[in-house]
């Protein structure tokens, strides 16, 4: 579970093993003091999701001191993904990669981890306004970027118009 | 003005969104045991003095985050401001064309180069199909979908060179190193001379980081990842001018002295001992796996081409094809597969020696039409089977070849229809968009 959010966060199975190590680390270390152990799931979802959050925030930082450009997706694991469909998630991730962390986060929680509006409010220590603003944001700002970008809108719009 | 999103970048947002969510694999077992092996080591290594540990730790962070954030920060800084961009890339082709897209079409039979003015060059060998993505200031982006190409990338401060090969991305350092990739038996191979690469893609260990002399071999199909030294070095060795790379062993192990060995042999030698004969019965599917092409061809001639041809089961007959493609002796492969066909016309492997027969048509002067043919035939029997998209989308390139794009537009719009993520379509798009 959280190498798996690890990956959708960040695009990179190399990072993902790192953030999923050092959550790992932190929920050994922080253990005892988890007095209720149904919570454990949850204790593991926002460790996981603070651990991304710093992460997303280091690379925007490290982004802007460089001058650097988004960065490219290193590697999933995809195992079935032909070149076509590995170009269209190459700049839908250069699209994730242009968001704030705050609203990128929410978009993965919520679309592809499909977890619920008030379960992200609680992990991100957010309110659920919050995260709706977030999420619309995230939202608007990729349908508008992909209406921008030829290859996804007119890829989409082409098999959209098929019968 | 900006660009206002229709319903239809929604849904082109939904179904990016799940492209990406399902594009995820599980974790596999063995990055969960070394996973739990590194958090295992650390929390044991912490233990002793953890507290005290961590606010020296912290001290340290804190001291080397201010010089890291301050040394690059300025060095940026006056490199942004004070130094020259670098000029745009721009390149010259020879022995091909550009067409609509960035695939490259071969003009001759010598192959297609490309000479970078950063003293960068790519150089494709005969038969290989590749694709130039982007070439902007920044860097450029090749594709390489079947075959062999050969790079000689010149470095540059901010510049930045991605090559995908077939579903592999090769991040490169500034290098020379050459790839292939087979899409038809899914084998990957990246031999780096010089520099330093990072391969990613659906290999068991993640990104790979590759130095000056390795080799990586993957076979997808097998789930088989090496690395080994690779002694023999350079390109211009006879082996290194195979058009497809071999399987190799076991999963992402260190180079041992048998693979040292066995690359001395060259790039497609086994770094295990060959199975041979067991128990009298040939084997040469798993020679074939190990590469070995060139003792399968030699069992042949030993037993006699028309003895073999005349005994060899099934699944050998598929190898001897395969060995004699591979040595491009179409010849030899043209009667394995026809053997094949008429021996055992209900295998499996029948329907499989009629694609296989177009691709050693097509490799053959003058062939194109007789390849066709047979792909024609392969769809008719097996229109949904295991290769009709690459049937498919080898007759559409065919077609366009002999007969132009007016003929080969239908089955672009055919091949989009049914396959419209498939590897041919970027050049059914590129067709279509030319009326």
């Amino acid at each position: 579970m959280v190498l798996r959010v690890a990956r959708r966060g960040l695009g990179s199975a190399a990072e993902a093993e790192d953030i999923a190590q050092e959550v790992f680390f932190r929920v050994f270390r922080h253990a005892k003091s988890l007095q209720d152990p149904e919570r454990l799931r949850s204790f593991v979802y926002s460790v996981t999701i603070r651990a991304l959050q710093t992460e997303l925030r280091r690379r925007k930082l490290t982004a802007w001191l460089h001058f650097e450009e988004p960065q490219a997706l290193s590697g999933l694991g995809w195992r079935s993904v032909d070149m076509e469909t590995r170009e269209l998630l190459q700049r839908f991730h250069v699209l994730l990669e242009r968001l704030a962390p705050r609203e990128r986060l929410v978009f993965v929680l919520r679309r592809m981890e499909s977890m619920t509006v008030e379960e992200i409010a609680a992990a991100m220590e957010l309110s659920e306004s919050t995260v709706k603003r977030s999420m619309a944001r995230a939202s608007t700002r990729l349908s508008r970027w992909i209406a921008a970008d030829p290859l996804l809108a007119g890829l989409y719009r082409e098999e959209g118009s098929r019968p | 003005m900006t660009t206002r999103p229709d319903p239809s970048d929604s849904a082109a947002l939904d179904k990016l969104t799940k492209l990406y969510r399902d594009g995820t694999e599980e974790s596999s077992s063995a990055e969960m045991d070394r996973g739990l092996d590194a958090i295992l080591g650390r929390v044991a290594a912490g233990r002793p003095h953890g507290r005290a540990k961590l606010r020296w730790s912290l001290l340290a962070a804190a001291a080397v985050l201010a010089v890291v954030v301050a040394v690059p920060a300025t060095s940026t800084l006056r490199a942004r401001w004070f130094a020259p961009a670098p000029p745009l890339l721009a390149y010259e082709i020879a022995g091909g064309q550009v067409l609509e897209g960035g695939y490259l079409r071969e003009s001759g039979r010598a192959g297609v180069s490309l000479d970078f003015n950063d003293g960068s060059k790519v150089a494709l060998e005969p038969g290989t199909r590749g694709r130039i993505r982007e070439v902007e200031r920044a860097g450029a982006r090749v594709a390489i979908e079947h075959g062999r190409a050969s790079f000689q990338i010149t470095p540059r401060a901010g510049r930045r060179w991605l090559v995908d090969v077939g579903p592999f991305l090769v991040t490169v350092k500034g290098t020379v190193f050459t790839v292939a990739w087979e899409p038809l038996t899914e084998q990957f191979e990246l031999r780096l001379e010089r520099g330093r690469v990072t391969v990613s893609g659906p290999v068991s260990a993640g990104e790979i980081t590759l130095r000056a002399g390795q080799r990586l071999a993957v076979n997808l199909a097998k789930a088989e990842t090496t690395i080994t030294e690779d002694v023999s070095g350079g390109t211009n060795d006879d082996s290194a001018k195979a058009r497809a790379p071999e399987p190799s062993r076991s999963a992402a192990t260190p180079a041992s002295a048998a693979d040292d060995a066995a690359a001395d042999k060259g790039p497609f030698a086994s770094p295990s001992p060959s199975p041979g004969k067991r128990g009298g019965e040939r084997r040469w599917s798993d020679e074939l796996a190990h590469g070995q092409w060139d003792q399968i061809l030699s069992e042949a001639e030993r037993s006699g081409i028309e003895a073999t041809l005349g005994t060899a089961s099934s699944e050998d007959l598929l190898a001897l094809a395969d060995a004699a493609r591979y040595r491009r002796r179409p010849e030899l492969a043209r009667s394995a597969l026809l053997a094949e066909r008429r021996r055992f016309p209900s295998s499996p492997r029948s329907l499989e020696a009629i694609y296989l027969l177009g691709r050693v048509e097509e490799s053959r002067p003058g062939g194109f039409g007789d390849a066709i043919g047979w792909y024609d035939r392969y769809l008719a029997r097996a229109p949904n089977g295991a290769f009709a998209g690459e049937a498919l989308g080898r007759k559409l390139t065919l077609t366009d070849e002999l007969f132009g794009p007016a003929r080969a537009r239908p089955l672009a719009d055919e091949y989009l229809r049914r396959f419209p993520s498939g590897s041919y379509a970027g050049s059914a798009r590129a067709l279509l968009s030319v009326q």
